[in-house]
């Protein structure tokens, strides 16, 4: 189709497919400290999950919406990617599969695709794996355990007991080498993603920074009889708190459309991720709370949205 | 100085490859242009035609009288060249304008009107006699609206207005027409400016600027220092703006000087006691008191993504292809557009003439973004100066439920083009939201 010559004739330079690239590229320091630390077995775990939610969103955009003209955006790579980071290593290849399934055709193409789907769709495949398979979900092994055991990947590992909050020493802290999932741990280079998103001009502040807000202040009623900074920071890193905050929290699909909406929306997330923690178990801790937020987004778009030129309440006649 | 500024609206730098554009702006030589032939419409500006009162065959030479306005909301059309009547026609401008035009081919003689010499009174003109003259000079606003001067004077008297602003900050935001007004001829902006306020009988004139544009910010206050003493009822400052798109629109700069927020369709002369006049508008008034020359010809810009940029004096009327011509690569352009690059007309036919309210004409080569779905991303709430929320009004417009357009305000939508530049799924937002606000505006009139 011919496109009519309408104003505005000049656009910005950063259409959505570059934007979804730049994602790719900030998750991926933690992706490969995540190879580096669990060896091979993430590399088949990625694959299978990026080939899967590409393949699936290619077909079924294909399917579905023919009408579409279709138009690769790497979406689906930078869920696959988040995927790979949120589950432990010891996930079987069958789980993954699954669950990008999931989260490709139930959580984003029956909802319309692209840019229209309500939950964030790593998240959700990762909600999906956590109640389907609940005895691979639990980690179970550290850093440089077996680096090459591919026997794994097939059957998963199932969980000797549940492993609670460690008491890490800095070393540990700083550089992600706890028993973790696969990218949640190695906060440092979460953060250098997060350069990477500011220096794109992709990073949206006011979420982020809502929920850690939220997460500071609420650590000090929640762990009053624990408090200090070293274990803040273990409590922060084992959580994949980091993870959550600077990627799930700045999936603008998912979140609301204006910057006091996505304040309140990240604050709602913290208060959630805190309750959750204290009175639950630490990974639902670390899914629901975004999930949860994520089903309230069409609400702050209807309350909390930016008001109309000459119908705010602040208009005032000057010099009446 | 306090700068002043809006919120939200864009910082167009990634669109085009203008960076090492911003040179031209220094150029002091003005390029002239000298049409073969040149098409003079007759309806200009906002408000009645004219009719032409020359016939084909007929010599006239240039600052003649063609057109005259059949009642007070028109402006009178002077011949642009000298030469001869060939054509009575009508046409079609891009801005779905249908009028009468005046064809004249140029006799290269540049005969100009017995009237146009140098007045010698010219600083002892009578308020009276100041009205009358900007009546025969046929000026309209010449930043973009195009609502006659003359009207716009007799209504700010009417309310009252005691503050004139001169707009020098640039509507769009790769013009530089006003600009060159201000820093080749500052004193002549000035001179026009402080006799449109006293037409106005206002005691404050107040130029606005953006902050980049040092030189023209330097040799307005040079200016308005050497002029200050001869206006001592008058109080003359200058007041600097944040550069912001679209900051030039007439809402926003209201918005940011006063706080108020004016309403589509309301007149600002009645609710803030101001009145605004462009720059050009100003230098083209000064033309008329001190040579008795119309308005025949105006600035033009010519800019675009790979060529490098230039002002024209071009006669009124002059078509775009001939403009055109002599810029190196504009054949191979993928469009021209007659106006700025955010809210211009993109032209099919070349022979679309420059008229009064064209203050560019852009040339485009870049190819547009991927067109696909919205992926929510919020940028063009973030950009929309007025604070609509676009991608909604689009969505809702896509789905046909014009009725609940109205509850979202659509009707406030500028044109101004932002949520469309920003976007990164190449969505049209501001082209189908500024339709549904057009038909908003007309039916709440009806």
């Amino acid at each position: 189709m011919k496109r009519k010559q309408l104003a505005p004739h000049i656009h910005a330079d950063q259409p959505a497919a570059e934007r979804y690239i730049y994602v790719c590229l900030a998750l991926l320091p933690a992706w490969i400290a995540g190879v580096f630390y669990y060896g091979f077995r993430v590399l088949v775990l990625s694959a299978v999950s990026i080939l899967t939610f590409f393949f699936s969103d290619y077909l079924s955009t294909r399917k579905l919406y023919p009408e579409q003209a279709f138009y690769v955006d790497y979406s689906s790579i930078v869920s696959g990617l988040l995927l790979t980071l949120l589950v432990p290593v010891s996930t079987s290849v069958w789980a993954i599969f699954l669950a990008a399934l999931f989260g490709s055709l139930l959580i984003k193409q029956a909802f319309g695709g692209v840019g229209t789907n309500i939950f964030n769709p790593a998240l959700a495949s990762r909600m999906f794996l956590e109640f389907a398979f609940p005895s691979q979900m639990t980690v179970v092994e550290g850093p440089f355990d077996g680096l090459w055991h591919v026997t794994s990947l097939l059957t998963g590992k199932p969980a000797v007991d549940t492993p609670s909050l460690p008491d890490l020493s800095w070393s540990h802290i700083l550089s992600g080498r706890i028993p973790s999932m696969i990218g949640t741990a190695t906060t440092a280079l979460i953060l250098l993603g997060m350069v990477i998103l500011i220096e794109r001009r992709l990073f949206h502040f006011e979420a982020s920074l809502a929920y850690f807000a939220t997460l500071i202040i609420g650590y000090i009623p929640c762990y009053i009889h624990s408090l200090g900074l070293r274990h803040f920071a273990s409590w922060i890193t084992c959580g994949g708190l980091v993870l959550i905050g600077v990627f799930m929290l700045n999936d603008c699909t998912t979140m609301p459309l204006s910057r006091k909406g996505r304040a309140f929306f990240g604050c709602g997330t913290g208060i959630l991720t805190l309750l959750m923690y204290r009175f639950g178990n630490s990974t639902y801790a670390m899914i629901f709370p975004v999930l949860m937020m994520n089903m309230t987004t069409p609400i702050f778009d209807r309350y909390i949205r930016p008001q109309a030129f000459s119908k705010s309440s602040w208009y005032r006649e000057v010099k009446s | 100085m306090k700068k002043l500024s809006f919120k939200k609206g864009i910082m167009p730098k990634d669109g085009l490859d203008f960076v090492h554009q911003r040179k031209f702006l220094r150029e002091a030589i003005l390029e002239v242009c000298a049409p073969r032939e040149v098409t003079i419409p007759m309806k200009q500006h906002i408000g009645t035609a004219c009719d032409p009162v020359v016939s084909v065959g007929d010599e006239v030479a240039m600052g003649d009288l063609i057109g005259v306005p059949a009642d007070m909301f028109g402006v009178p059309v002077h011949a642009s060249i000298s030469g001869t009547v060939t054509q009575i026609s009508t046409i079609r401008l891009p801005n779905k304008v249908s009028c009468k035009a005046v064809t004249i081919k140029n006799d290269l003689r540049r005969r100009v009107s017995n009237s146009i010499q140098p007045r010698k009174n010219a600083s002892q003109l009578s308020l009276r006699e100041l009205t009358k003259l900007l009546w025969t000079s046929g000026i309209c606003g010449m930043g973009g609206e195009g609502e006659p001067t003359y009207t716009k004077c007799m209504r700010a008297v009417k309310r009252e207005v005691d503050t004139l602003l001169v707009n020098c900050t640039q509507s769009e935001p790769f013009l530089a027409c006003d600009l060159h007004h201000i820093r080749v001829d500052a004193n002549k902006v000035l001179q026009g400016a402080m006799a449109l306020s006293g037409i106005c009988r206002v005691k404050q004139v107040i130029f606005c600027i953006e902050d980049t544009w040092v030189d023209e910010i330097e040799a307005i206050n040079k200016a308005v220092e050497e002029t200050r003493s001869r206006y001592l009822d008058r109080k003359i400052s200058v007041q600097l703006f944040k550069t912001r798109f679209p900051q030039g629109c007439q809402q926003l700069l209201i918005k940011a000087l006063y706080g108020v927020e004016l309403p589509l369709g309301t007149e600002m002369e009645e609710k803030v006691k101001a009145v605004l006049f462009n720059a050009s508008t100003c230098f083209a008034f000064s033309e008329m008191i001190e040579k008795n020359q119309p308005l025949t010809s105006r600035i033009v810009t010519i800019s675009g993504d790979t060529i490098t940029g230039h002002n024209v004096l071009v006669p009124i009327g002059t078509s775009v292809s001939e403009i055109l011509e002599r810029v190196p690569g504009a054949h191979t352009a993928q469009r021209i557009v007659w106006g700025g690059a955010m809210t211009g007309v993109a032209i099919n036919r070349l022979d679309v003439p420059i008229i009064k309210t064209t203050t560019a004409v852009t040339i485009i080569r870049k190819f547009e973004p991927p067109r696909m779905n919205c992926i929510h991303c919020g940028a063009c709430v973030h950009a929309c100066p007025v604070n609509l929320t676009p991608n909604l009004l689009n969505r809702l417009i896509e789905l046909g439920k014009q009725d609940q357009l109205p509850a979202e305000s659509v009707e406030q939508c500028i044109a101004c083009g932002a949520c469309s530049y920003v976007c990164p799924a190449g969505i049209e937002l501001s082209t189908n939201i500024a339709k549904a606000a057009y038909r908003a505006r007309r039916s709440a009139r009806q």
